[in-house]
């Protein structure tokens, strides 16, 4: 499989159209030429988010008729450009996110895709961009998290999780963070956060309580599900801001009650893939800038080649992952 | 359908995708959080289970199951209905 990847003239996409891990096939898919302000990428890695776990398990309902197709973090070699292209060419090495980069080629707007900085390898850079966007997005565009503040950060070991870690440790934040098992609780230590709590009950609301002397946090970015969310929002302080990056409450039409928002809390949840692209594109250039100067750096990350693929969907199912997944295609092909 | 074939039904799809049973007994007094499955693995467990016997339950009567015993017993209550 991985040597008909690397063949220019069998060129393949991920698909399922069976749900489950076991259901992911690639299976030859032609390349579409670049028309207008599209760049045509020769994929090398690809960042696997949740949202792709979700619809191969038919969790989430597929955004496109069948096949099932999956796609988000991209970084790769520029192929061919459209007309209007004026800002990359043929060879450039680039970074972005699409909604079908699960595949051998991709073709996508020039706008959702910036340089990769020459110091990131192509799976440090398939780590960057959905992680980092949604953690700034959500802490600064919609929280707008203050030095000081208090800020909840569920599942902090992964991918989204360690991105806001970050941020949050940028913008002078104090962390309280879960991860759902003890190695992970351990790593968020030893970063030198001093509350860390267990995911998978749902005591870490009462602890804060404690903590905070029965103040709550200013931010909560949520992904838990069910209970362990209407518990998150009770965390929340005056003028709090809730985020919701989960998708599972969403999409059940799960119901909140008004009492949580009592004290001038806020309620508000995020999509990045609905944010305007140039917001999104002028996000990642300030991480990018960041993370060129040292003041970020890129996710952890498991790698799996693209004959892994079916393990790469595993490991995240399972939430046994720390940072990001990375799946390689091209592996061996020269920069 | 006998439940002992639903039982094993279950049983191979929660060894197929929880991992670290290699070599266990299952309990099925235990539920499968009880063996480290994320809510994720217990999704595919269930729908891989389902589309194998036949059969499609709610979400929300699923919710009520505690343990394994419990989800063999509603697959078996579902397959006598169909």
């Amino acid at each position: 499989m991985l040597d008909r990847l690397h063949t220019p003239s069998s060129l393949l996409r991920l698909e399922s159209d069976a749900p489950g891990v076991s259901g992911l096939k690639w299976r030859d898919h032609p390349a579409r030429p670049p028309v207008g302000d599209e760049v045509q990428v020769r994929v090398r890695a690809v960042g696997l988010n949740l949202r792709d776990v979700l619809k191969a398990l038919a969790v989430l309902p597929a955004s496109s008729p069948p096949p099932v197709i999956f796609g988000g973090d991209v970084a790769g070699t520029v192929s061919a450009v459209g007309p209007d292209v004026v800002d990359k060419r043929p060879g450039d090495h680039v970074m972005g996110s699409g909604a079908d980069t699960f595949a051998s080629v991709v073709t996508l707007p020039s706008a959702t895709l910036a340089a990769k900085p020459a110091s990131l390898s192509f799976a440090e850079a398939a780590t960057i961009p959905i992680a980092f966007l949604t953690a700034m997005y959500a802490l600064h565009h919609v929280a707008r998290v203050q030095r000081g503040e208090r800020v909840l950060i569920h599942a902090a070991t992964g991918g989204v999780g360690l991105a806001a870690v970050q941020l949050c440790e940028q913008a002078g934040a104090e962390i309280f963070a879960t991860a759902g098992s003890e190695p992970k609780r351990a790593l968020l230590r030893a970063r030198g956060i001093r509350h860390v709590m267990d995911s998978r009950t749902l005591d870490f609301a009462d602890e804060i309580v404690r903590v905070t002397g029965g103040a709550g946090v200013d931010v909560v970015l949520n992904s838990l599900y069910g209970e362990f969310l209407q518990r998150s929002l009770q965390c929340l302080g005056r003028f709090g801001r809730f985020v919701e990056l989960g998708k599972r409450d969403i999409f059940e039409n799960t119901r909140v009650g008004l009492g949580a928002f009592a004290n001038n809390q806020t309620f508000r949840a995020v999509d990045l893939e609905q944010v305007p692209r140039e917001h999104g594109t002028e996000l990642l250039r300030q991480v990018l800038s960041d993370i060129e100067r040292g003041a970020l750096q890129p996710l952890p990350r498991h790698e799996f080649c693209a004959d892994q693929v079916a393990r790469a969907f595993r490991l995240m199912r399972s939430a046994r992952h720390v940072g990001k997944v990375v799946v390689l295609l091209d592996a061996n092909q020269e920069a | 359908m006998e439940k002992a074939e639903i039982r094993a039904v279950v049983l191979r799809h929660v060894r197929e995708n929880v991992d670290g049973l290699e070599g266990v007994d299952i309990d099925t007094q235990k539920s499968m959080a009880d063996y480290s499955a994320s809510s994720l693995d217990i999704v595919e467990v269930v729908s891989a289970s389902m589309r194998e016997l036949e059969i499609s339950i709610p979400r929300t009567r699923l919710s009520d199951v505690k343990n394994i015993d419990e989800l063999v017993e509603l697959f078996y209550q579902v397959k006598q209905q169909v």
